[in-house]
């Protein structure tokens, strides 16, 4: 396998700037963020109690703000700045109860601990090699309690494999001021266990080019028995995993699934 | 390790080849301990040293040892895959190859169906080997439920049953496996050989150096 942290790493480096930023929530609008929050509620009713959540890869902070007006206490973390700007935004209406900080997960050090810490959109599979996923899960038990919980979604394999043909798509709109191209191409790379998926974005001014982005986002997919061994490894117990609740606005939704695990 | 109910691979020979040009592409491998038993012979002819596990004098180690035939994936828990590991790490020498051969997860889980139908002749037998797989996804298990005739002279001889289960592994699942094992991954490759052994068609050569750290 080739794909280690320097083919990785400078490829994820810049991901979701300025420019994707902007257009996130517009891209993910049929995302069922609700269905999704309501899902990761109920494991936190049955296993927890859990008030204070961490989110690590918190976007533009969808899921923190529904888990904030659900009573709890939130914090979210993102290393793009835009993305972080986006989430104060949305996060200000809660007051203290709800804090974004901007970071790198692998410098992140919060002086306090939580009841739960959640990493959604496949933000672990993100970390593709065996050494970077332990130091993720590392850093979300860094900041729980023996006891507390992880609840995270992947790229299932046998999702993953047992589909045929690669999901592609592009199109020309104008969600603001201005219009915006956008492309997307998916692969599957079994030699080294990821989903290959490129974006290319141009925001147009007339015919000129006024913004554009190219982006490569490799995600690693997961068998079940495997991300048991990896989430043992770190320290914590598996205590399921299940589909990813939502309606499947997103052609690449039935493959994602939640897990969610227990620190020991 | 059970008796191979079935042929030998079709080719027992490139599966001897490729051993050996993996052995050689990693360097100085004169003595090799083959675990299966079923190389001994032609690794010999290859000029390697070959020992099976009842050859070995205590406290001999070896440059490699070759374990086939979906051993590797045959210990349902990671419990017994452990101990297994560590009689390979017992045989070898510090910085040794372990060669071994795997189910690939991706293959088998981009595949529809598992099943699979046989026909080998030999003089004037013929052994037909009827294959139903089905796959546990949760557990990473391949299920083999293999029935088998040996027909010879006009009649059914024999007539047997057995269950396999194997377990696959993805790539980097495999990387893992072996790490927490104390061994590193080096390379894998599909498995030369024929096809002859009910899962064969999707199993993979892997080959480690024991010591996660020997080597950056």
């Amino acid at each position: 396998m080739r794909y280690d942290a320097n083919v990785v790493e400078p490829l994820h480096e810049n991901l979701f700037g300025q420019l994707h930023a902007t257009y996130f929530d517009m891209f993910h609008r049929a995302k069922d963020y609700r269905a999704e929050t309501d899902q990761i509620r109920g494991i936190f009713t049955r296993e927890g109690p859990v008030s204070a959540v961490l989110d690590l890869g918190c976007g533009t902070g969808r899921h923190l703000e529904l888990l904030a007006e659900s009573w709890h206490e939130v914090v979210g973390v993102d290393r793009s700045g835009p993305m972080v700007r986006r989430a104060r935004e949305r996060l200000a209406r809660f007051g203290d109860r709800a804090r974004v900080v901007e970071s790198d997960l692998f410098e992140l050090s919060l002086d306090r601990r939580f009841d739960a810490v959640i990493m959604m959109f496949s933000l672990l599979g993100y970390f593709v090699s065996n050494e970077r996923v332990l130091r993720a899960l590392t850093v979300m038990g860094d900041h729980l309690d023996p006891g507390g919980l992880v609840v995270f979604d992947v790229e299932d394999a046998t999702a993953v494999l047992g589909e045929p043909g690669p999901i592609s798509g592009g199109s020309l709109r104008t969600p603001g001021a201005r219009p915006l191209l956008t492309g997307h191409t998916t692969s599957v790379n079994p030699d080294e266990q990821v989903i290959e998926m490129a974006l290319d974005m141009w925001e147009l001014d007339g015919e000129a080019v006024h913004d554009q982005v190219h982006e490569t986002h490799l995600i690693r997919y997961f068998a079940r028995r495997e991300l048991r061994l990896l989430l043992a490894t770190a320290g914590f117990e598996l205590l399921g995993y299940a589909g990813l609740a939502g309606e499947t606005g997103n052609p690449s939704q039935p493959w994602l699934r939640l897990a969610w695990a227990r620190k020991k | 390790m059970s008796t191979m109910m079935w042929p030998e691979a079709t080719d027992p020979q490139s599966e001897v080849d490729q051993l050996v040009d993996v052995c050689k592409e990693h360097g100085s491998v004169g003595s090799v301990l083959d675990l299966g038993g079923r190389h001994r012979e032609s690794l010999a002819a290859a000029g390697f040293d070959p020992v099976d596990a009842a050859g070995t004098a205590p406290g001999q180690t070896f440059d490699a040892v070759v374990l086939l035939g979906s051993a590797f994936g045959r210990q349902p828990e990671e419990d017994a895959l452990r101990s297994t590991v560590d009689t390979v790490r017992h045989h070898l020498r510090p910085g040794g190859l372990f060669l071994f051969d795997v189910l690939d997860g991706n293959a088998v889980l981009s595949r529809r169906s598992h099943n699979r139908f046989t026909r080998v002749t030999d003089g004037a037998t013929q052994l037909v080997t009827a294959t139903r797989g089905s796959v546990d996804t949760d557990e990473s298990v391949l299920r083999l439920d293999l029935q088998r005739w040996r027909l010879s002279g006009g009649r059914v001889v024999t007539a047997a049953r057995e269950t396999l289960l194997i377990r696959f592994f993805l790539p980097r699942e495999l990387d893992l496996v072996l790490r927490i094992n104390g061994f590193r991954l080096l390379g894998t490759a599909p498995l030369a050989g024929g096809e002859a052994a009910p899962a064969y068609r999707w199993n993979r050569l892997a080959w480690a150096r024991a010591g996660a750290d020997t080597e950056a």
